[in-house]
């Protein structure tokens, strides 16, 4: 879709891009990260054709950049400028209505479509239409910014640094939505972020660049296994093996789970075998199949005197959902002292369980010294 | 209800205007004269408007000093507000009526307003404003409110309730001149305006574009503005008057030492300085994130000026327009000394002639028409900007 042939920008004397070639798959996301003054908005600003090469050149679609006119090719490309920048006279409606009104749309068109946005956006029309700017927080200009981008609904997509003005925890709420977006939305998206942790968790591919170079481009999970260099090694952090527990979904490592009721637990010494398999943790369940506590049949199997039918627990505390990564997982097998945790869906009901050995294995399958 | 006491609210505006009314009742409020050069005799209120009016004022002058002491809520502003304007119509009316009185039947007789009088105006004004300036309205009923004392002036004026007044009748005496004059001022105040606006919003542009030009541009326009007015029509004199003599085609065209020409140079000059200075702004406070935004979108070169350069850089540079025009109407009473007309010739015969209600007569339109033009043109500028741009009014 996009695709970078050993493209060279200079300012004055000074190499911002150093002989950059790389290409972004279609509905990919790639991020570009790597310390300040590195090259990344200017990277980006090469596909909009917001600046042009020194050598080498930006494809599109297989196509040269500089063979389109450059507003043409812009109202194709949404952009997230690094500091927002907002129209200050406009209204949020304004804002976001105005790619479709470059482009000419019917007034009613752009009205339903600013709407649909700021809904997708999570900004309640009703109350954000008429805001301006100067009345926003910084997460809602942030968004605004976002809905601007979409509104043409451009197969391609510039974010620079898009959730950089936002505290931690807003941050973290506007990655989970982009992520949402994203699966539906299936766009093209190259998004310029300082933050590991935001691009381990929105990145399909992670692109690390240094003065003007690129140093590793792979997926989240094989930069964090084998840094490519000492700088990269560096740059993810010692803690890179807990880093990259993040990149694995909970949905895709849990094992099948023993559940057993109330009153089977009662009952019962040994433990259930159902599948012959090993079940250390039998997840105990009510009437409805939510999870209500835990049996560890060992335990009563050693002191079957001080037998106990099960222990509570709190599915919230304990639970973790498909979508969570195995670094939550992990947490919270270390907080609540398990050696698995359980998988819970919105009702409450065991999907599955993650289990401490099992993220061992991954962690030592892949992961370079 | 915690008891904060008597003077928590103490609001010292509105003691000020109080204090500053006392004196309508202490003070002369007009002199009487016989002829235009007698020598006045002072007029009391008492004498001047009787027990009725005086019982009023003073009325107004405890409920003023009563309602400092009251917290400063809508209701309070607006009983403030009432209180001053009912302060100067009374002043102006029984000004008019009894001024008129005392001078019936004399032919040459006419009153002065002295210092109850003014005073008391600006007892009103300080009322008003003090109020006004915290209220919570638009920029139109602001506008309107300040305009509201003209309006009862000119009324008063359009049904000859002051014609007894000393600067009236110097009025009447050279009705056909006033107008004239009145034409000469707005036209020299306007072309001076209209052509510094022609050139310094583009000054303007380039020293904002051209990091070279910005440094003369701006000394030259601060440095004009360091001459003092009077020096700079008296530096246009002999240039002009040279020009005049060795090219006869200058002068077939009017161009002369004195005279029009000069003082449009000097009052286009002086009016610069807002125009280039709000132009220059106007393009600075475009921050490069939000022209960076709509090139991102794909906005043409034409379109970033119609969609975002113009809508937030106009509002700005007439803001500069107008404190231009305001200085010129102001600028344009000094050039009737190099010979240019306009209703400074009123101020400066006066002035010549010893006869102070000839400097008031020509003093106190242009102070009407200031302030007229200023508010006017506050409101087309609030029209003007966008909405997401407004701060507090000004
Ligand atoms: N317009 C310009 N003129 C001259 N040098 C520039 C210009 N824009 C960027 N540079 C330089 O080019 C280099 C790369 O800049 P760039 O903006 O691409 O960095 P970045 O990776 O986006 O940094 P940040 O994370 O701080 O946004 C920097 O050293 C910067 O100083
Ligand atoms: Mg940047």
């Amino acid at each position: 879709m996009i695709e970078f042939r050993n493209v060279v920008k200079h300012y004055g004397g000074q190499t911002a891009v150093d002989s950059v070639s790389f290409s972004i798959a279609r509905a990919e996301v790639c991020v570009l990260i790597g310390p300040s003054g590195c090259g990344k908005t200017t990277t980006l600003k090469l596909i909009n054709r917001m600046l042009e090469p020194s050598s080498g050149e930006v494809l599109l679609d297989g196509y040269p950049v500089a063979s389109f006119e450059p507003e043409e090719l812009r109202r194709g490309i949404g952009y997230v400028i690094q500091s927002v920048g907002l129209f200050p006279h406009m209204s949020v409606a304004e804002n976001v209505g105005i790619v479709p009104r470059l482009v000419k749309w019917e007034r009613s068109r752009r009205e339903r479509r600013t709407d649909e946005l700021l809904d997708l956006i999570g900004l309640d029309p009703a109350q954000y239409r008429r805001k301006y700017p100067s009345e926003l927080s910084g997460g809602e200009a942030q968004r605004v910014g976002v809905a601007r981008a979409l509104a043409a609904d451009p197969p391609v997509l510039l974010m620079d640094e898009p959730f950089g003005a936002v505290d931690p925890l807003n941050r973290e709420t506007l990655q989970l939505e982009f992520a949402a977006l994203q699966r539906k939305l299936r766009k093209t998206v190259v998004f310029v972020t300082h933050d590991l942790d935001e691009a381990i968790r929105l990145a399909d591919h992670v692109v690390i660049m240094r003065e003007g170079r690129i140093l590793q481009h792979d997926q989240p999970a094989q930069v964090l296994a084998s840094p490519a260099n000492e700088f990269v090694r560096q740059f993810v952090g010692v803690d890179r093996a807990l880093k990259r527990l993040a990149c694995f979904e909970v949905g895709d490592h849990m094992k099948r789970a023993e559940t057993i009721t109330r009153e089977e637990s009662r009952n019962r010494l040994n433990e259930p075998n159902g599948d012959g398999g090993y079940h250390p943790i039998l997840w105990v369940t009510n009437r409805d199949q939510a999870l209500v506590g835990m049996l560890e049949p060992e335990l009563n199997r050693r002191s079957p005197l001080a037998y106990r039918p099960y222990v509570e627990l709190h599915p919230a505390e304990v639970g973790v959902r498909p979508a969570a990564s195995l670094r939550e997982a992990l947490s919270r097998i270390l907080g609540q002292g398990l050696r698995a945790v359980p998988v819970i869906n919105d009702e409450g009901r065991v999907l599955g369980e993650v289990r401490l050995s099992d993220i061992e294995e991954l962690n030592q399958t892949g992961i370079t010294r | 209800m915690i008891d904060r006491g008597l003077g928590a609210d103490l609001e010292k505006t509105t003691l000020l205007g109080a204090v500053l009314a006392t004196v309508t009742l202490l003070r002369p409020l007009f002199a009487f004269k016989e002829n235009r050069v007698a020598l006045g005799e002072p007029v009391m209120l008492p004498e001047a408007g009787g027990v009725w009016v005086t019982g009023v004022i003073a009325g107004l002058v405890l409920a003023a000093g009563l309602l400092s002491f009251a917290p400063q809520v809508n209701r309070v502003r607006w009983a403030k507000i009432s209180i001053g304007m009912l302060l100067f119509a009374t002043l102006v009316i029984t000004l008019g009526l009894s001024g008129s009185q005392a001078v019936a039947g004399m032919e040459f007789a006419r009153i002065t307003p002295s210092t109850g009088f003014w005073v008391g105006v600006l007892a009103s004004f300080v009322l008003v404003q003090g109020s006004l300036h915290s209220a919570p309205v638009s920029h139109l009923v602001r506008s309107v409110v300040v305009l509201i004392p003209f309006l009862i002036v000119l009324i008063l004026l359009a049904a000859g309730v002051l014609d007894s007044l000393a600067p009236v009748q110097e009025y009447y005496t050279r009705e056909s001149r006033f107008v004239s004059e009145l034409g000469a001022h707005l036209w020299l105040s306007g072309v001076a305006v209209l052509a510094a606006s022609m050139t310094g919003v583009p000054l303007g542009i380039l020293a904002y574009r051209r990091r070279m030009a910005e440094r003369p541009v701006f000394a030259a326009v601060n440095g004009i503005q360091t001459i003092p007015s009077l020096a700079l029509f008296g530096l246009m004199i002999a240039p002009l008057a040279y020009l005049s003599r060795e090219f006869p085609v200058l002068r077939s065209l009017g161009i002369r030492g004195i005279g029009n020409a000069p003082a449009l140079i000097a009052l286009t000059l002086y009016a610069l300085l807002p125009v280039v200075r709000n132009a220059y702004t106007s393009l600075a406070v475009i921050r490069g994130s939000v022209i960076d935004a709509g090139k991102g979108m794909g906005m043409s070169r034409a379109q970033m000026l119609r969609f975002v350069e113009v809508p937030i850089a106009v509002p700005i540079i007439l803001s500069g327009v107008r404190v231009s025009t305001v200085q010129a109407i102001g600028n344009t009473a000094v050039a009737a000394l190099i010979g240019a007309g306009g209703l400074g010739t009123f101020v400066f015969q006066g002035l010549g002639q010893g006869a102070p209600d000839l400097v008031v007569m020509g003093v106190i339109p242009i102070v009407l028409l200031s302030v007229f033009v200023d508010r006017s043109l506050a409101v087309v500028i609030r029209v003007l900007t966008p909405r997401g741009l407004k701060g507090a009014p000004s």
